[in-house]
């Protein structure tokens, strides 16, 4: 993110112009991944929408240390810039809003973004999508045909000729997306500093898929 | 039987049922990264279409779920990701995860020399530019408190700003 979505003019521009920024490290944090450490000037590597979930974290927070939204894992440039501009949209509706009702909007805010994006109110209220994108993936296996919790309908590719087909990798982004936006819904407002405690709500438990090995960074 | 005993049970079944994927999910991720990765090595691969088979691997199929694989005398082999043994699905797994993780040989050549201390411009460690500023590098604070502080207006609700919050494994400013 930061070689390729961060050095992006545009992305620059706004951050800059419309938001405070603000950077921690994960080290040591029971959440976190595992990763090969990169330095600045390395190459980027191929990402997806929400790859290295466990590893980066881009939260927007109230200046009293609010968080109205999260967006997990690898954004690219264009994605980014799409996620400032809702927080930006939110923040503006906020200030706008009683303080009694802050939390009812971030709630619908996010509701409303996902049945946007498609998703149906049984999607978004079923339990188990607080695991984090990496549970979620569990539900592409092939054979259990889970596919359609995030694309009614659908099977995945070449299991059932005739259906419709859906790229696992674009499942796997929406699964990461429904993660984020659950998160608010379910915890709006939720603090920066108890966050920061513990943020398996969000993250997950930290166990990567292989355990020992490396995965991927998103950063 | 109790309901300890139920939930036990039921527990490692689910235990069982979550440990199955990681096949796939290893496959999934590396794909990701990369669907098409050439291992160096040869492999001594068990039962390939039936016989033992000296090959390397040579491209993961994510959507196809085929793995092919080249073996010593040139041939190609495709195989479904399905027909593998277990014993050959962890060699093929590991080859792909060990190549994944190779670090480069050599620095690319097009690639201009920098020092470890530079870095992009995103990053920037100059001081905050004033409240309104919309140009320059943008500034990273370290310190929460630090971003409240300035996300607050000056005087009323209509100056503040939002903070965006970068939680990342390692130095945005550094190895990451």
């Amino acid at each position: 993110m930061r070689t390729v979505s961060f050095s992006q003019p545009q992305v620059q521009q706004s951050l800059s112009r419309d938001f405070v920024c603000f950077t921690t490290s994960t080290e040591g944090d029971p959440t976190a991944g595992q990763s090969i450490r990169h330095r600045p000037q390395d190459p980027a590597g191929p990402c997806i929408r929400g790859n290295g979930q466990q590893n980066v974290q881009t939260l927007f927070l109230t200046p009293e240390g609010e968080i109205f939204h999260a967006a997990s894992g690898y954004l690219s440039p264009e994605d980014l810039l799409a996620e400032l501009q809702f927080a930006q949209e939110l923040f503006s509706k906020l200030k706008e809003t009683h303080p009694t009702d802050r939390a009812d909007l971030v709630r619908t805010s996010h509701r409303e973004r996902l049945e946007k994006i498609g998703f149906t109110a049984e999607q978004i209220d079923a339990e188990g999508n607080l695991l984090g994108a990496g549970m979620n993936m569990q539900l592409l296996l092939p054979g259990s045909n889970p596919i359609s919790a995030f694309f009614p309908g659908a099977t995945p590719a070449g299991q059932d000729a005739g259906k419709p087909t859906v790229d696992p990798f674009a499942a796997f982004t929406r699964g990461q997306i429904l993660t984020d936006h659950k998160f608010c819904i379910d915890r709006p407002l939720m603090s920066a500093v108890k966050f920061e405690k513990d943020s398996t709500p969000l993250v997950g438990n930290g166990k990567s898929f292989f355990m020992s090995s490396s995965g991927g960074n998103g950063g | 039987m109790s309901p300890h005993g139920c939930c036990s049970t039921d527990t490692n079944k689910l235990k069982v049922d979550l440990m199955k994927p990681v096949w796939f999910v290893f496959l999934f991720w590396v794909s990701t990264c990369s669907t098409s990765v050439a291992a160096d090595e040869f492999l001594k691969l068990k039962q390939i279409q039936g016989q033992p088979l000296e090959a390397r691997v040579a491209q993961y199929d994510l959507g196809e779920q085929t793995v092919t694989l080249t073996a010593r005398d040139g041939r190609e082999i495709v195989v479904a990701v399905a027909d593998l043994s277990a014993p050959d699905k962890r060699l093929i797994a590991k080859a792909l995860e060990r190549q994944l993780f190779q670090k480069p040989k050599a620095k690319p050549e097009a690639r201009p020399e920098t020092k470890p201390t530079d870095r992009p411009a995103a990053l920037d460690q100059a001081e905050a530019k004033p409240r309104g500023a919309n140009k320059g590098p943008v500034a990273w604070h370290n310190n929460l408190k630090q971003a409240t502080t300035q996300a607050l207006g000056n005087e009323t609700d209509q100056d503040d700003r939002p903070i965006v919050w970068f939680r990342v494994l390692g130095d945005l400013r550094g190895l990451m």
